[in-house]
């Protein structure tokens, strides 16, 4: 008996001991945290994580890129508008195929639409039915084309963007969501929150919830079968475990390192480092609730008083690109101006603005890192031209909620596009019909209650704009507008870094993250 | 002894009962909104209304306790907002991983602790003794994953003897859940090479977690030992011509176990306890990482659910440990 105990403990020893495995040459393996991913079903799909597995097992009429070739041809392989800038008319691809075989047809892509659209209190519906309000909106002309009407003029890129929003404006295989639905559901949304109805490269084959999504190619997708025969998404929430997992070879892909990690990874000649500037914002908020911000000039000394570069370089060690207008790096609308970090300047606004010894005032930061350390930054350069901070920290959960009714004096909040357009920002930071509480819009503008008269025209003027070259021009005139007199001081754009093995090819990192294609991955 | 049983469970509904009022209450008074949480900055204010209708978050505090309560004794925790499923069905899927993990670590608390213990007491002054003290005040002051991030860096990313992180190597598919417990369910399955991975990423976490126990353990069982060592009976079985061995293991330790066995439920929720924090070092999918992930997102149905049923597993194991008591020692009836 001893001696069985024996042998079965060096057995399991021996086992503990032997060898660490490396990732098989035909699997991308991705660490990810997975904390936000509740529901696959395309409707619902709103968040970052979830859309970065939409985007491989789903297909929109249009894709989304990001680069020099912003948009190429997804489903739709081509599409022409009318000369009043309100109906579009999409070739659907000959040849695509849904996962279950069945061809991808004009027929399903109303379909999809009808089926979004009845889902409009889905949290990112709206951008799709801002535009496309009801199913009429959506015809179908013969089997392959489709022509879809707005209920505005808008540019091209504008719709393009809109189209490429995967989720709301993914295309189901009609056949396999009737399958599942039920007289309670029929839209199937239980069954399509953790399977999938789509034609996209790679198809959902397990979701083992907070812990792996394993996605296998699709061999008879239309632009052929993916390298990598299998995707694993892996739930790794702690940022040190994937830095330790990549090193060790057990993952290909890092995507949730911190910042002194990537720069550890610079010298390791194993990994290779992805970045781009991401279509996100840290700003600074102030509320015009508060009497010393309803002056402009208080709000352009704040401006002026940050150091910028401080918070680029030595908070977030170079992990973002310093920028001051509403509009992200990569987007051609985007205008580059900004304020220079002159305290003097900010002392003799504040002189003038009736300020000169400054005054108190709170400034609300949530708990997750790195917005306390901005905070104090901030707190420190606002001290500098006499304006005295009280610096409070709170769960990033209730922060929003008094930032979402107006609640707060001064904050500093984190912002992302939902779709990749300017007039998204222009919405959200320029927009504004009134600050009150009967207001049907209650954007960033709202709620920093700033109403700018004529700004929000330039809004619906930008968005209506046939002409690239004029919606340009009018984005510009919108950023100057609110860098002059707005209520924010914008920040930055973070960096999305990706660190991944040095032998994998062909990952390119859009300014959206999620837009990611792994299709397009091979293994050196 | 069934009636004290059945006494004692009645106490366990109740104690539950008051476990889940006060963190129901405490996850409703505090100021944070997880529709906010969830939605983020940019959705719009009719959609958080309707998601809060779901939850039923929009109806008066009284309320929304009398539909948990009614629900509760249903069997109906709630759907976790963090992962859109049944808190019931969260618990019985993220409990095994946990249940294996903390037990795994138990029983070597319990084997490395009664051993240390009876070394040092049998060499009082020596050096295994002193040796000995100082592992358990290592395993009691240092923190959980503190330890487990060094382990981690040693044997993972230095050695690369063990593997880092999860039950399973990430390109591997679990097999067919039967228990839920990796090791069991690799084995029923018929796949040993699953079973060699799920041991060998058994190991680190265990070793991190049974810490506190072996530190414990080693330290009641070394003074009640040194007790039981001095006592008249150990002296005559000496006396007999017994060989110290037989002395020392049949003797004193059988008498020397009755204040172990009494530890030994505070130590098991412990052991849970350190499991849950293991949990997110090692990427461990277990209810620890679950209810840390409720926390955090301000997920009330899940935070209820999981403080419950920690709470349910630390008077169930104080009740095994008080039943046990009397099977050990025939001295001890319970009325």
């Amino acid at each position: 008996m001893k001696r069985l105990i024996v042998l079965l403990l060096v057995c399991v020893l021996g086992a503990a001991l032997c060898g660490v495995a490396k990732t098989p040459a035909d699997t991308l393996i991705v660490g990810l945290n997975h904390s936000s991913l509740t529901d696959l079903e395309p409707a619902a799909v709103y968040n970052f994580e979830a859309g970065l597995i939409a985007e491989q097992v789903y297909e929109t009429l249009i894709r989304y890129r990001g680069g020099s070739e912003v948009f190429t041809p997804g489903l739709a392989t081509s599409w022409e508008h009318s000369s009043d800038g309100l109906t579009w008319t999409f070739k659907i691809r000959e040849g695509a195929l849904f996962h279950s075989g069945n061809p991808v047809t004009a027929d399903a892509v109303v379909y999809s639409f009808e089926r979004t659209i009845a889902h409009d209190k889905a949290p990112g519906v709206w951008i799709i039915t801002q535009f496309i309000p009801s199913v009429d909106n959506v015809r179908k002309i013969d089997d392959m084309t489709v022509a879809i009407t707005t209920n505005q003029p808008i540019g091209a890129s504008l719709l393009a963007t809109v189209l490429s929003v995967h989720g709301p404006a993914s295309i189901v295989d009609p056949a396999v969501v009737r399958a599942h639905a039920t007289a309670d559901d029929p839209w199937a949304d239980k069954w399509l929150a953790t399977n999938d109805a789509g034609s996209g490269p790679y198809i959902l084959r397990e979701w083992n919830v907070k812990q792996r999504i394993l996605l296998e190619a699709f061999p008879q997708h239309w632009n052929g079968n993916p390298a990598m025969k299998y995707v694993i998404i892996q739930d790794l929430p702690e940022p040190t475990t994937q830095k330790l997992s990549l090193e060790a070879g057990d993952i290909d892909v890092a995507m949730g390192l911190l910042p002194e990690m990537v720069n550890e990874f610079r010298s390791n000649k194993g990994i290779r480092i992805l970045e781009t500037p991401a279509f996100e914002f840290s700003y600074v908020a102030m509320n015009l609730r508060f009497e010393p911000f309803k002056n402009v000039k208080v709000r352009q000394a704040v401006r002026y008083a940050i150091d910028y570069q401080a918070i680029v370089q030595g908070v977030l060690g170079g992990a973002a690109v310093e920028n001051q207008v509403i509009v992200p790096w990569g987007m051609p609308e985007r205008l580059d101006l900004g304020y220079p970090h002159d305290p003097e300047m900010a002392r003799r606004l504040l002189t003038e603005a009736g300020y000169p010894n400054g005054f108190k005032v709170q400034l609300l930061v949530r708990t997750n890192p790195p917005f306390p350390d901005i905070a104090v930054q901030v707190q420190e350069d606002l001290r500098q031209v006499g304006i005295d901070c009280e610096v409070v920290t709170m769960q990033n959960s209730v922060l929003l909620g008094l930032f979402r009714v107006q609640n707060y004096d001064l904050t500093i909040m984190r912002w992302g596009l939902d779709y990749a357009a300017a007039q998204c920002q222009a919405q959200a930071f320029a927009n504004c019909v009134t600050s009150g509480p009967e207001s049907t819009i209650k954007s960033i503008t709202w709620r920093t209650m700033w109403c700018p008269s004529g700004v929000s025209d330039w809004c619906a003027e930008a968005t209506a704009e046939l002409d690239e070259h004029k919606s340009v021009i009018l984005y510009k005139a919108i950023q100057a507008i609110t860098l002059e007199e707005g209520p924010y001081a914008m920040l930055y754009n973070p960096l999305t870094q990706i660190a991944i093995q040095a032998g994998v090819q062909g990952l390119v990192v859009p300014p959206m993250w999620p837009y990611m294609d792994f299709s397009l991955v091979s293994k050196g | 002894m069934i009636q004290y049983a059945i006494r004692r469970l009645l106490w366990m509904v109740a104690v539950l009962f008051g476990v889940m009022t006060i963190i129901f209450f405490i996850s409703r008074v505090i100021p944070a909104d997880p529709v906010a949480a969830l939605l983020g900055p940019q959705a719009p204010p009719e959609v958080i209304e309707r998601l809060k209708a779901k939850w039923d978050l929009d109806k008066p505090l009284w309320n929304q306790y009398g539909i948990f309560l009614w629900r509760a004794v249903q069997g109906d925790l709630g759907v976790a907002i963090s992962t859109n499923r049944p808190v019931t069905s969260d618990l019985a899927q993220f409990f095994p991983p946990t249940f294996e993990l903390a037990t795994s670590a138990f029983l070597v608390s319990l084997l490395v602790g009664i051993l240390l213990g009876v070394i040092s007491a049998t060499r009082r002054g020596k050096l295994a003794d002193h040796v000995s003290r100082v592992v358990a005040l290592v395993g009691i002051s240092m923190p959980v994953f503190w330890v487990g991030l060094l382990l981690l860096l040693l044997f993972y990313y230095v050695l690369h003897w063990l593997p880092g992180g999860g039950q399973l190597p990430f390109y591997m598919a679990a097999p067919t859940r039967v228990t839920g417990l990796m090791t069991v369910d690799s084995l029923l399955a018929g796949q040993p090479d699953i079973f060699v991975e799920a041991v060998r990423h058994l190991v680190l976490p265990t070793v991190v977690v049974s810490f506190y126990g072996i530190a414990v353990i080693s330290r009641i069982t070394r003074s009640s030992m040194l007790d039981a060592l001095g006592e008249d009976y150990v002296r005559t079985a000496r006396g007999k011509g017994l060989r110290e061995n037989r002395v020392v293991l049949r003797h004193a330790l059988r008498n020397a176990l009755l204040p172990v066995i009494t530890t030994c439920g505070i130590v098991y929720a412990r052991t849970l306890e350190g499991a849950v924090i293991a949990e997110t070092i090692f990427s461990w999918p277990g209810l620890g990482r679950y209810a840390t992930n409720a926390f955090l997102a301000v997920d009330f149905p899940a935070v209820v659910g999981a403080t419950g049923f920690i709470a349910l597993m630390f008077a169930g194991t104080n009740l095994v440990v008080d039943l046990s008591y009397a099977l050990v020692n025939p001295r001890i009836r319970y009325t």
